[in-house]
C-alpha cells in the first residue's frame, strides 16, 4: 500500500482504504491545531517547502496537541495513520525532496518508521524532540509548556540529527544540556566573545562534540550523573572542539 | 570479578576470558565490578497490592512478565543493593577506601518508549552495605520491556594515578545482574514469527523437504517463518495448544531446534543491516532483536556503543567466531532445552511404563 504512487504523491490513502489494520487507540483528540498551524506555515512567504524550518514552527502545537502518555507516543501505529492518513499532505510538504523512485526506503521512513528509532519518521521526530526538550510550566497546563529550546534544536537540523539519532538523547538532561551548549545562540555567543582564533562551523562544533560525548558516555553511566556534571562533561568536550584539540 | 586491570595479579579465568578475545576485558578503560552489586527484589505491589495470581515471577531469572495484565496503573518495586567492601576497594583507589566518593543508582530503562531515569540510593561518601529502594513504574510511560539495573559510579573527578580506577564523574564502577519487568509483547509488525504452513515442494521459493522449518528475508522488511506442510505429524505437533502431556512437551523442544536457528539467523541479519557509526537499524523489527540481545551480547556496553560493536563484530574476520559463540549462548537463553528436554524424556519413560 506505500507504493510508488503513494511516495510520489500521485495517490492517497484514506481511513476506509487501511479500515482493515486499524485500531482505535482509545482516545479522542482534537486534530484541527495542527491543521491550522501547518497552513500558517504555508501561508509564510518566510518558510519554503521542505524547510526544515517547518519542523521548528511546528513542533509547539503538535506536542500540545497530541497530548500523549509515553505509552501511547511509543505506539508505531499512532504515528503510520498520522503520517499515511490524517497528515500526509504535511509529510509530503516537507520531505518530498527526498524521493526517489530508485531508492523510496529513504521516503518510506518519514512514513512508516516510528518505535525506538526517533530520528525518522516525519512527525514522531518533531513530536519526540519536544518532549526530550520542552520545559513544563509551574502551571502544569500544556498551553503554558515553555518551547523554546525545541525550536533553537529543530533550526539547526544538524545539531538535531547528531542529538536525536543517538541512544543518549534519548535522557532528557544530555538531550537538554546539549541544545543549551550546543545551539547557534550558545556558539555564537562564545564566538564573538573572540577568545578563539580559528573556531571551526557551528555545525562541526555541534557534530565533534556529541560525536565525543557518544564515547565519553560509554565509560560512564549517565543516568547516575547530576546535572552539573553533564553540563560539566559537554562544555569540557565543546572547549576541545573550539580548540581543534579533538581529532 | 575485576577486569581490564593489567598491573594487579589475575586469576586464571581473567587471563583464559583474554585469551579467548573475550570483548567484555576490552571494553572499558578502567576496573569495572561486572555483577559485584547483590540487587533483591523483596517485593512488586500492583496498585498498592502485592502481587498475588497476577503476572508470572520468575526470581531466579530475575523476570517479572505482566504481559496480558491490564487495569493496573502503578506498579511498586521494593528491595535492596548490597555493595560489598571488597567492591569498594576493587574499585577506588586505596587513598578512597575511606569517605569513597562514589554513587550508588537504580537505572530504570525502557526503549520502547523512550524512557531512561534513575534512583539514587545513596550519594557520597559511599559505604558498604545494604542500600533500600521502593520505586514506582507508571503504566502510562513505559511499553515492553523495562530494565532495572544497579549501578555503582564515581561522583567526582580525581586525577588519574598509578592505578587502573576510574577518574571521571559518572565512570562506571560496579553493577548487578538486572531485573526485568516485561510490560508488553515485543512488537514486531503483527507475528514476526507467526508461521505460514506450505508444502515446501511445491515451491521454489522454499529449500528442500528435508527442512520442517525455513525463515525467509526475502522481503527484508517482514520475515517470514515458514513450516513445512510437507511433513504433517511435525506440523500437528507444532500446532499443538496443550500445556501437558507428549504432543505439548515434544512441541516445545522442537520450538526451542526452530527458535535458535530463527533466532540467530535475526540476529546476523540485524548485525549486518546496522550502521558502524550511528547503530541504527534497517527495520523496526531490528530494533526488537535488539532490545532483546543486546544486553547479553554487550553488557558492558551503552546501548548506542553495544549496536555500533555488533555492526563492526560482524564485519570483522577476527571478531566473527567469538561474536558468533556470544550469538549462540544469548539465543540459549531465550529457552530451557534441559527442561524442555526432560520433560519429553519423562512423559516418554511414564507412557512407556
Amino acid at each position: 500500500m506505500i507504493d510508488e504512487a503513494f511516495l510520489s504523491g500521485d495517490r492517497d490513502l484514506t481511513e476506509d482504504d487501511l479500515r482493515p489494520y486499524l485500531t482505535p487507540l482509545g482516545k479522542s483528540m482534537d486534530l484541527t491545531p495542527i491543521d491550522e498551524r501547518f497552513e500558517e506555515i504555508r501561508e509564510d512567504d518566510t518558510i519554503g517547502a521542505q524547510d526544515s524550518q517547518i519542523d521548528a514552527e511546528l513542533a509547539s502545537t503538535l506536542h500540545k496537541t497530541l497530548d500523549l502518555t509515553r505509552n501511547e507516543a511509543s505506539d508505531a501505529g499512532l504515528w503510520h495513520y498520522l503520517c499515511v492518513v490524517r497528515f500526509s499532505d504535511l509529510v509530503h510538504y516537507r520531505w518530498d525532496h527526498v524521493y526517489d523512485p530508485e531508492d523510496p526506503d529513504n521516503m518510506k521512513e518519514k512514513f512508516l518508521k516510528a518505535g525506538a528509532d526517533i530520528y525518522s519518521n516525519a512527525l514522531h521526530r518533531i513530536w519526540w524532540a519536544a518532549e526530550l526538550t520542552y520545559d513544563e510550566a509551574e502551571s502544569g497546563e500544556p498551553e503554558d509548556r515553555d518551547y523554546e529550546r525545541t525550536r533553537k534544536v529543530l533550526e539547526f537540523q544538524e545539531l538535531a540529527n547528531d542529538i536525536f539519532d543517538r541512544w543518549f538523547a534519548r535522557y532528557r538532561p544530555v538531550a537538554v544540556s546539549c541544545v543549551d551548549l550546543l545551539c547557534h545562540e550558545a556558539l555564537n555567543e562564545i564566538k564573538e566573545e573572540g577568545e578563539y582564533s580559528d573556531p571551526p562551523s557551528n555545525s562541526k562544533i555541534a557534530s565533534d562534540t556529541t560525536t565525543l560525548l557518544r564515547e565519553e558516555l560509554t565509560v560512564r553511566r549517565v543516568e547516575a550523573m547530576e546535572e552539573d556534571e553533564i553540563v560539566d562533561t559537554i562544555r569540557s568536550l565543546r572547549e576541545e572542539v573550539l580548540r581543534g584539540e579533538a581529532e | 570479578m575485576s577486569v581490564g586491570n593489567e598491573d594487579s595479579e589475575t586469576d586464571e579465568s581473567e587471563e583464559e576470558e583474554i585469551q579467548t578475545g573475550s570483548l567484555v576485558t576490552q571494553s572499558l578503560p578502567h576496573t569495572f565490578e561486572r555483577d559485584a552489586l547483590s540487587f533483591e527484589v523483596d517485593e512488586f505491589r500492583l496498585d498498592g497490592v502485592e502481587l498475588n495470581d497476577q503476572g508470572n515471577l520468575n526470581e531466579s531469572d530475575q523476570v517479572l512478565s505482566l504481559v496480558g495484565e491490564s487495569g493496573w496503573d502503578l506498579l511498586e518495586v521494593e528491595g535492596t543493593v548490597e555493595l560489598q567492601s571488597d567492591t569498594i576497594q576493587e574499585v577506588f583507589p586505596p587513598e578512597e577506601w575511606e569517605d569513597s566518593p562514589g554513587r550508588l543508582a537504580l537505572v530504570k530503562t525502557n526503549r520502547l518508549a523512550i524512557n531512561r531515569s534513575r534512583e539514587i540510593l545513596s550519594d557520597a561518601p559511599i559505604e558498604a552495605g545494604t542500600h533500600p529502594f521502593e520505586i514506582q513504574l507508571d503504566r502510562d510511560e513505559y511499553r515492553g520491556t523495562v530494565n532495572l539495573e544497579p549501578y555503582l559510579v564515581r561522583s567526582d573527578n580525581r586525577d588519574p594515578g598509578p592505578t587502573n580506577c576510574a577518574s571521571k564523574a559518572g565512570s562506571r564502577l560496579a553493577n548487578g545482574e538486572p531485573w526485568v519487568v516485561r510490560l508488553d509483547e515485543p512488537t514486531d509488525g503483527g507475528g514476526l514469527l507467526m508461521p505460514i504452513i506450505e508444502d515446501f515442494e511445491d515451491t521454489d521459493r522454499l529449500p528442500d523437504d528435508n527442512h520442517i522449518h525455513h525463515l525467509s528475508l526475502d522481503e527484508p522488511r517482514n520475515p517470514q517463518l515458514y513450516l513445512n506442510r510437507g511433513h504433517p505429524q511435525v506440523v500437528n505437533v507444532l500446532e499443538n495448544e496443550g500445556a501437558t502431556g507428549g504432543p505439548p512437551r515434544l512441541r516445545d523442544v522442537l520450538y526451542d531446534y526452530i527458535e535458535h536457528s530463527v533466532w540467530t539467523q535475526l540476529l546476523i541479519q540485524t548485525a549486518r543491516d546496522t550502521d558502524t557509526d550511528t547503530g541504527e537499524t534497517k527495520h523496526s523489527w531490528q530494533d526488537d532483536v535488539l532490545e532483546i540481545f543486546i544486553d547479553d551480547l554487550y553488557p558492558e556496553l551503552d546501548e548506542d556503543m553495544a549496536a555500533v560493536q555488533l555492526a563492526t563484530d560482524v564485519r570483522s574476520v577476527e571478531d566473527l567466531p567469538a561474536l558468533v559463540q556470544k550469538i549462540e549462548q544469548a539465543v540459549h537463553q531465550r529457552y530451557d532445552i534441559p527442561q524442555d528436554t526432560t520433560k519429553l524424556i519423562e512423559e516418554a519413560i511414564q507412557n512407556d511404563n
